[in-house]
This record gives structure tokens, C-alpha cells and sequence, in this order.
């Protein structure tokens, strides 16, 4: 999927208004939208998901309150100059823990270090 | 043999249903023409590697496939041709077949965006802000304008009052559709999302200026046969009728401006 789009899975057990956050905060730690970015209004948004307003309305008001997004009136809702950006080791820590519980995951289905760790130099 | 018989009237009559019926025929033949995405991208190839048109091929040919314009464009070529017919009837103002005609060929339109809307479950969506204008630049605005303006002119006529009613009636639902077309969202299935995006724009743009033509095609009918017909016209209608004429012909650059111009493609 490329960096600038979203997209809500129905059938996902998180539900839709946080995948939206979710995606929406990855993408200013990847710098895709950079600080005083204008977001699509809530309409738009729910529009272009096929989802109700107040879901994106919900993702938009928690993400405000974490002070990633600002709203602003008639401008609408703008990516913060000051978002709460992970800092480099918390971003590794972050990682270093997805990858621990992923792999942990696949020893409970039976994998081995070795076919694990061959499998993960095939993938990059 | 003579054709002093023949009124003027019913000359402006026999022209609009032989241009109906043989656009009705067009459309029923070639419905791709008319309903089809494609030719909004005659000219979107030049500059992109092979890779890329491969991509754009394949978004263009999966949009086409969901929204099946060419059924609900065949579906427009038989109303188009009914409609020429029914010109034929002295009782109907002679503008109305066409008014309708052009109503049709956007409810085939409409119809075809509809289709594709329903053609997925998973959406995806860019995060970017869109405004009508994209779609709709005000240059389409102001056309609309000149042409209410010249059909409002007219319609001091008596004679022309009903038609130029008919005109208002048929401009405002073709340009209700195409606002509606303008502010419609963004439907990207997720295969490819930047070319899906850019095809979305384009197919947007496209079709809301081109509705905004149709709009403003009535009015230059209607405006060019009361033009006809009127034994003398002031300067200040001859001024109307321009501003008519300068509506259709700005929108139609406009709409068909895109159709030349490469996409531009990462």
C-alpha cells in the first residue's frame, strides 16, 4: 500500500476508528504528512471509506487529544507542529517488541530459530 | 421541386430529430464513446515507461469493467433517439427532445459512477483534502452563468417562454449531477492506489466539466434557434447570444482540454 492512503478492514477485531488513527499516526512518523498537513475533512474521509462520519470523527477528536491533530475551524483539521513523535528509541523499542511477540507466535505454531530466521532473510 | 413550404418551425424540427436519431444510432453502436473511461486518456500515455502504462492499463480496464458504462450508454442512444422522434410532434417545444436527450446521456453517467461505488467492499482512501474545484474550476461556473443569462433574455419572448423553462430546468438538474459527480468520493479498490488516485481525478474532472457542456447545450440550441426565428434582434440579445455561445464554447475547451494532456505517474 502506498504511504498517503488508508483503508479500514470491516472484519478486523480493531475497530475501525482507531485502525484510522493508527494509520493516520504512522504516517507522520513516517514524515508522509508533515506538520501543518490539511487532512481530507471528516465527510470526505468517511465518504472515500464507505464508513459513517462519526467514526472519523472519533479517530479525528482522539487524535487531537493526544495532540497529534489540530483542529482549526474553516483550515479543518491540520497534523500538529509539535505531534508527540516517537524518539529514535522508542521507535526501536516499538519494533524490538513486535518482532519478539511475532516470533514468539510462530515458535507456539512449531517453527524452529533457524527456519525463522531464514525465513525473515528471504523476506527482506 | 420547392421547399417554400416548409416553415421554419418545422425546418429547426426535421434538422433536431435527424441529429437526434443519428446521435441515438451513434451511441448505440460505439456505446464506448460515450460511457467509456478510455477516452479521457487519449493523450495520458506519452511520457510513462512501459511499466507504468501496464499499471494504467490495468486500472483502466478494472474501472471500465465495474462500472459498465456501455450498457447504461445504450440504454441513453434508444432515449436519444426517442426523444428525436417526439421533436417531430408540433405541440412540444422543439428544444425539449434535446434538453431531455442531454438529461439522459448524464443519468447514463450517473448511473455507471453508481455501479462502480457498489463494486467494492474494501476502500481505500487517499488523505488529501479535495475541493469541488478540482473538479469544477470556475471557469465551468461562469459559463453557466452567461448561459442562464442569454436563455433568461429570450424568455421575455412569449413564444419562447416555455422553452426557456424547460432550458432552466434541464441546466439545473444536469448541473446538480455535476456537482454531485464533483463531491462524489473517491472510490480506489486498493490494487494499485496512486494510479487508481490519478485515474479517479482524471475520470472526476472529466466527466463533471463534460456534464457542465451538456448543461450549457441546451441554452446554445435553444438560444440559437430563437436567434433564427426572431425576425430582428436588438443589441442587447445579439449580446445575450454571444454570452450563450462564449458559455458553450469555454466549456467545451475546458472539458476536452485533459483529454490531450499525460498523467503524471510516480
Amino acid at each position: 500500500m502506498s504511504a498517503s492512503y488508508l483503508v479500514v478492514d470491516e472484519a478486523s477485531e480493531t475497530p475501525p476508528y482507531r485502525q484510522i488513527a493508527e494509520q493516520i499516526r504512522a504516517a507522520i512518523e513516517r514524515r508522509d504528512l508533515l506538520p501543518n498537513a490539511t487532512l481530507p475533512t471528516v465527510r470526505q474521509l468517511a465518504g472515500d471509506l464507505g464508513i459513517a462520519p462519526n467514526t472519523v470523527a472519533r479517530a479525528y477528536a482522539e487524535m487531537q487529544n493526544e495532540g497529534w491533530l489540530v483542529g482549526d475551524g474553516r483550515r479543518g483539521t491540520r497534523v500538529a507542529e509539535n505531534a508527540p513523535l516517537a524518539s529514535g528509541r522508542e521507535r526501536v523499542r516499538g519494533l524490538r517488541e513486535a518482532v519478539a511477540g511475532f516470533v514468539e507466535g510462530l515458535r507456539h505454531r512449531g517453527f524452529t530459530a533457524q527456519e525463522i530466521s531464514r525465513a525473515f532473510q528471504q523476506a527482506l | 421541386m420547392t421547399f417554400a413550404h416548409i416553415t421554419h418551425d418545422q425546418l429547426s424540427r426535421d434538422w433536431m430529430a435527424v441529429t437526434l436519431v443519428a446521435l441515438g444510432i451513434f451511441q448505440l453502436r460505439s456505446p464506448g464513446c460515450f460511457g467509456s473511461i478510455r477516452m479521457y486518456f487519449h493523450g495520458a500515455w506519452a511520457g510513462l515507461s512501459t511499466e507504468q502504462s501496464e499499471r494504467l492499463e490495468s486500472v483502466i480496464e478494472a474501472r471500465a469493467r465495474a462500472e459498465g458504462a456501455a450498457g447504461s450508454a445504450r440504454y441513453a442512444g434508444l432515449f436519444t433517439m426517442a426523444m428525436g422522434l417526439l421533436g417531430l410532434w408540433p405541440a412540444i417545444p422543439y428544444v425539449m427532445p434535446y434538453a431531455a436527450s442531454c438529461l439522459g446521456m448524464a443519468y447514463a453517467t450517473w448511473m455507471a459512477y453508481q455501479k462502480f461505488r457498489r463494486a467494492t467492499e474494501l476502500r481505500f482512501a487517499p488523505l488529501v483534502r479535495r475541493t469541488p474545484l478540482e473538479a469544477l474550476p470556475p471557469v465551468a461556473i461562469v459559463s453557466v452563468v452567461l448561459c442562464l443569462i442569454g436563455t433568461a433574455a429570450f424568455a421575455t419572448f412569449p413564444q419562447f417562454r416555455v422553452a426557456a423553462a424547460l432550458v432552466v430546468v434541464s441546466m439545473t438538474v444536469l448541473v446538480a449531477i455535476a456537482w454531485r459527480i464533483a463531491v462524489a468520493p473517491a472510490v480506489l479498490l486498493g490494487t494499485d492506489p496512486q494510479v487508481e488516485y490519478a485515474v479517479d481525478k482524471r475520470v472526476r474532472f472529466c466527466r463533471a466539466t463534460s456534464l457542465i457542456t451538456l448543461a450549457c447545450a441546451p441554452p446554445t440550441v435553444f438560444a440559437a434557434f430563437a436567434w433564427a426565428l426572431l425576425p430582428s434582434l436588438s443589441g442587447l440579445l445579439e449580446l445575450m447570444f454571444l454570452l450563450v455561445i462564449a458559455g458553450f464554447v469555454a466549456t467545451t475547451v475546458l472539458s476536452l482540454n485533459p483529454l490531450r494532456e499525460g498523467l503524471a505517474l510516480r
